[in-house]
């Protein structure tokens, strides 16, 4: 008996080095780019090309983060950022939320015909509509503003993130659903007590997705607006690099600070990426 | 009582000043532009010089980032709202032109009594003519012409004389020569001795970059060209135009003076593998001086500049994307189309935009900089950044040898550029031969060559 | 309950209807109307009927690119497909640091496009970078990656893989959502790890597979940013995308028509290859509330 506890003991012992070792390997090959983005933020242009890379700075120019952020007005354009992206993660989150719903919860007809149609959307590139679009908020009067940044966010939020939760929610039971209706719940009720709860890491992953997709936005800012100090962040980091040259180790600069936003939301969020829903207890 | 006169009369005033500011309100024009911070920051600077200089007019100077500018301005444009004036891509103002969408400013500049902006004062090389000559968008808003750019250091280190400032003594043989002794790979080898190693070269002779504004000057050289001047035909595969090709692809594989396009992706920036001695020579346009200037500046590099050698005749391209008023936004507005010409003026004008002339990034437009000693010194003297060989192998060179690039007047050059580009990608990866690839150049241009805008 | 399911159905899609119906469909028609004209933003539209699509037909760059395009986008949903699956796996277990471990893994998907490129094209470099550097320690032979045509497919093939991170959270989303009782059932029964991965959690990921298919494929089919900052749709236009030789046509050669022409014949293709997909999803996807059918 004992050593069969003491065999299972190594085992798992064994697997979990096994892991780690795995673990750090892969995750040392992920962030190996990000490494290479650290070490160049801290160099002058002319260290970062030369190859085989230098990996550590000499000197360090910390200089670089307080020069790039202040060619271009960052601080605004941080707040800029902050404004669209508070906006369009409430449009997402509600509107795509109980699209998603009525696609998998509900049946109705036409619904799945209707569906494919929502998904055509994703299946014209932006060059050929890029132009009909502009002049569709140009006739709505929106030019120079955030709305065409901002507006289709609370119409759905993109079939995408529909798509998205739809799938997801297809994986809850409906017998959760059925016993609610049977006492008298409407779905708007089903939605809010019985089916969000279930589908906390699924809205995460909108939120962190929705939140990317506006920070790192440099095409729609740029067609819309034409107010500079209404820019976002990655225009400024766009306006970095031109045809024939580019201020790289600013760009690698700025592009890091671009990126702690993000980079700490996904760390707190995903800790709420929780194995497993229980199927009993939901009574309500 | 007598307060409430007083409040009503200094109101009345107040009101009546206010008519009187609405009265006289300013044109706003919109300018849209690309480029670095060092355009970032001038351009804006220049505008406001202009308008201190024009009280009444407003100029809101946009810049986008070059990745979307077309797309951007293609959006502005199609929904009536274009700039009303700005920077055109070289490859597409000529097509906008001749559909009407910028304007035709010969009539302008024919009325116009200012020197500057005559056509017959701008470098010849540099315009863009359409509609059989009888239509022209101006000149390109500065010049850039390719030539060498050179470290000084290493010359010196292998004892090599300099290359010659007079573009006729700078043969073909001379500067392969030249080449050849200052390659030297890890083993301190050139590549004529036994033993050249070309995949351990500490510094190559020469570097280019694979694009048209370094095929053209050679093939040119050789006495060939990509068409008949009719720009109907193609004779990129006639043996003049594939040994000018052939003269470059030999760089690389026969003389291994030259990186494949894979060593060179592993060199970083041309300015920088100057300073640090990766390479003695760079076949490249004269905006690199913005870069290089500042690394001379910081005592970090010995610049050293010479024209381009040539093959059977000394020759150079030139080229500049033009400044173009949208016609939609000026019709029917003479106050807009009055203020849209005097900045265009403004910035075509040399003068105005001297600070990005001497730090390096452009080169003049009117002929006078090239030829009066006064205006020289304006441009290179005391820059600290113009080598002294400037003068001759950059001035006199592209006054006397500098060739319009087939985008100031080939029709669809932007797509056949585009083919040439794909098709001579294997051959100067050395896997096929020059002569093949231009072959499949010529009959896949062949429908696409309808002939020129100026002819 | 038909009657109120029908209402609420339709209450509740409506924003989204709506909002396909206002930002999305007017371009889309937009652009199908112009792929019968002859346009290049100067100037006005002028009708030349199906002149386009024959041009098409005779077009070597587009038949190029529409075989480029697929190759790439398959291999891509492929490869980006199952290293996310896995390490999806990998990092759902429970282990100290494993916020740290997944932060990690996200990270190439949070770096700036810009930055992005600029990196690969140091890790592709044959003389010096690190695919080539790793290769050689290992005695293994080196390769040309982007420099040559034969190779800049799987290299940008391999570089999706490296890109995982919106897949892997996807991936990991949807294995929380599968029910803890169903593993512990399993292991009652007396089933080991390959017993609980096979009965349960691949036929509960089923749905979020069928996600990542479509949207994957939908996704790599229209690839864009690769060609345009890192090989320029070389060499010899092995990475043409099809995308890119809109882009290419609509902004670059004043052919906005024949770009939407080129579109509307690739809107075709990716419409028919999604209704085959979902056509086929009740044989192998299983939903656990029926209502999906």
């Amino acid at each position: 008996m004992r050593l069969k506890e003491v065999d299972k003991m190594k085992r798992r012992y064994i697997n979990k080095i096994l892991l780690y070792a795995v673990l750090l390997v892969s995750s040392f090959i992920f962030s190996l780019p990000f490494i290479w983005l650290i070490r160049s933020s801290l160099m002058d242009t002319g260290q970062i090309f030369i190859l085989p890379p230098q990996w550590i700075p000499n000197p360090f120019r910390w200089q670089n983060f307080s020069e790039a952020l202040s060619v271009y007005p960052f601080g605004r354009y941080f707040l800029n950022n902050l404004t669209i992206v508070i906006f369009v993660e409430l449009g997402v989150l509600l509107t795509s939320t109980i699209s998603a719903f009525s696609f998998s919860r509900l049946r109705w007809r036409g619904r799945d015909v209707i569906f494919i149609i929502l998904l055509t959307a994703l299946m014209v590139p932006y060059a050929v509509t890029l132009i009909p679009t502009f002049i569709l908020w140009k006739f709505l009067k929106s030019i120079d503003t955030y709305r065409p940044l901002i507006v289709p966010a609370w119409f759905g939020g993109g079939i995408f993130n529909i798509f998205l939760l739809r799938q997801f929610f297809l994986t809850i039971p409906y017998e959760l659903d059925e016993s609610a209706y049977i006492d008298g719940a409407t779905p708007l009720w089903v939605l809010w007590r019985i089916v969000i709860p279930l589908s906390k890491p699924a809205l995460l992953t909108v939120a962190i997705f929705t939140f990317l997709g506006v920070w790192g936005d440099v095409l729609g800012p740029v067609i819309y607006l034409n107010t500079p100090t209404k820019y976002t962040l990655a225009v400024g980091l766009a306006n970095f690099v031109t045809t024939y040259s580019g201020q790289w180790n600013y760009l690698m600069a700025a592009s890091l600070v671009v990126m702690l936003p993000p980079l700490i939301l996904f760390f707190i969020g995903q800790r709420f990426f929780v194995q497993g829903i229980t199927l009993t207890g939901l009574r309500g | 009582m007598r307060k409430k006169i007083c409040l009503i009369l200094i109101f009345s005033l107040l009101f009546m000043l206010t008519l009187i500011n609405l009265g006289t309100s300013a044109v706003e024009i919109v300018f849209t532009f690309w480029g670095g911070p060092e355009e970032a920051k001038v351009m804006p600077e220049v505008c406001k010089i202009f308008e201190k200089n024009n009280p009444g007019i407003t100029v809101k100077a946009m810049h986008i980032p070059w990745e979307d500018y077309i797309a951007k301005v293609s959006a502005m444009l199609a929904g009536g709202s274009p700039p009303t004036l700005g920077y055109t891509m070289e490859t597409i103002a000529l097509d906008w032109a001749e559909k009407g969408e910028l304007l035709d400013i010969l009539p302008l500049i024919k009325k116009d009594p200012d020197p500057a902006i005559k056509m017959e004062n701008r470098l010849p090389s540099i315009a863009f003519w359409y509609d059989k000559k009888r239509k022209t968008l101006g000149t390109s808003v500065a010049a850039e012409v390719m030539i060498i750019w050179y470290n000084k250091e290493i010359f010196d280190k292998a004892g090599v004389p300099y290359p010659p400032t007079d573009p006729t003594k700078w043969t073909w043989k001379k500067f392969v020569e030249t080449a050849t002794k200052l390659t030297v790979d890890a083993n301190g080898k050139h590549p004529d001795e036994a033993g050249f190693d070309p995949n351990k070269v500490k510094t190559w002779g020469v570097v280019f970059g694979n694009w048209y504004m370094v095929w053209f000057p050679f093939i040119w050289s050789n006495g060939g060209d990509l068409t008949d001047a009719t720009g109907k035909v193609a004779t990129i595969n006639k043996p003049e135009a594939v040994g000018g090709l052939q003269a470059l692809v030999d760089l690389i594989y026969k003389y291994r003076v030259a990186p494949t396009p894979a060593q060179l992706g592993a060199l970083p920036a041309y300015h920088i593998a100057l300073q640090t001695k990766q390479v003695a020579m760079v076949i490249d346009g004269q905006w690199s001086l913005l870069e290089l200037g500042k690394l001379v500046k910081a005592g970090q590099l010995k610049l050293g500049v010479a024209p381009l050698p040539y093959l059977k005749r000394p020759v150079t391209g030139v080229i500049g994307n033009p400044i173009g008023i949208y016609t939609k936004a000026v019709k029917d507005k003479p106050e807009v189309l009055d203020a849209a010409w005097k900045l265009y003026k403004w910035l075509n004008n040399s003068e105005t935009v001297l600070e990005l002339i001497r730090n390096g990034l452009w080169m003049p437009i009117q002929k006078w900089w090239y030829t009066d000693p006064e205006y020289i010194k304006k441009w290179i003297g005391d820059t600290g950044i113009h080598p002294p060989e400037y003068k001759e192998a950059v001035i006199d060179y592209t006054l006397k040898y500098a060739k319009p690039v087939p985008v100031y007047y080939l029709r669809n050059f932007d797509k056949i550029n585009d083919i040439m580009y794909q098709e001579l990608s294997n051959a100067f990866l050395g896997k096929i031969s020059v002569q093949s690839a231009c072959d499949e150049i010529a009959k896949k241009i062949a429908p696409l060559l309808t002939g020129r805008y100026d002819k | 309950m038909k009657k109120m399911e029908t209402k609420w159905g339709i209450l509740l899609a409506i924003l989204g209807i709506l909002g396909y119906f206002m930002w999305n469909f007017g371009p889309m028609i937009a652009s199908f109307v112009l792929s019968f004209t002859d346009w290049g933003i100067a100037g006005t539209p002028k009708i030349i009927g199906l002149s386009n699509f024959k041009e098409l037909f005779d077009d070597f760059i587009f038949k190029k690119s529409l075989w480029v395009t697929f190759y790439f986008a398959i291999g891509s949903v492929l490869s980006s497909g199952i290293t996310a699956f896995v390490c999806a796996l990998l990092l759902n277990q429970s282990f100290k640091f494993k916020s740290i471990f997944r932060t990690l893994f996200f990270i190439p998907a949070i770096v700036p496009a810009i930055a992005n490129a600029v990196i690969w094209l140091w890790i592709f470099n044959p003389t010096f970078g690190l695919l080539n550097s790793f290769l050689q320690t290992l005695g293994l032979p080196t390769f040309n990656w982007i420099y040559d045509e034969h190779q800049v497919i799987p290299s940008l093939i391999l570089m999706s893989a490296w890109q995982m991170g919106y897949i892997m959270v996807i991936f990991l989303a949807g294995l929380q959502g599968v029910p803890q009782q169903l593993y512990e059932a399993v292991s009652v029964d007396g089933g080991n790890w390959w017993h609980r991965f096979r009965y349960i959690t691949i036929p509960m990921m089923t749905p979020t597979f069928f996600f990542q298919t479509v949207m994957g494929l939908i996704g790599a089919l229209q690839g864009f940013v690769q060609p345009y900052v890192m090989t320029n749709g070389g060499p010899n236009y092995a990475s043409t995308f099809i995308v890119y030789y809109i882009y290419q046509n609509a902004f670059r050669y004043g052919k906005m028509g024949y770009a939407c022409a080129i579109s509307t014949i690739f809107f075709i293709i990716i419409l028919i290859l999604t209704i085959i997909i979902f056509k086929t999803s009740p044989f192998w996807v299983y939903y656990e509330a029926e209502r999906g059918r």
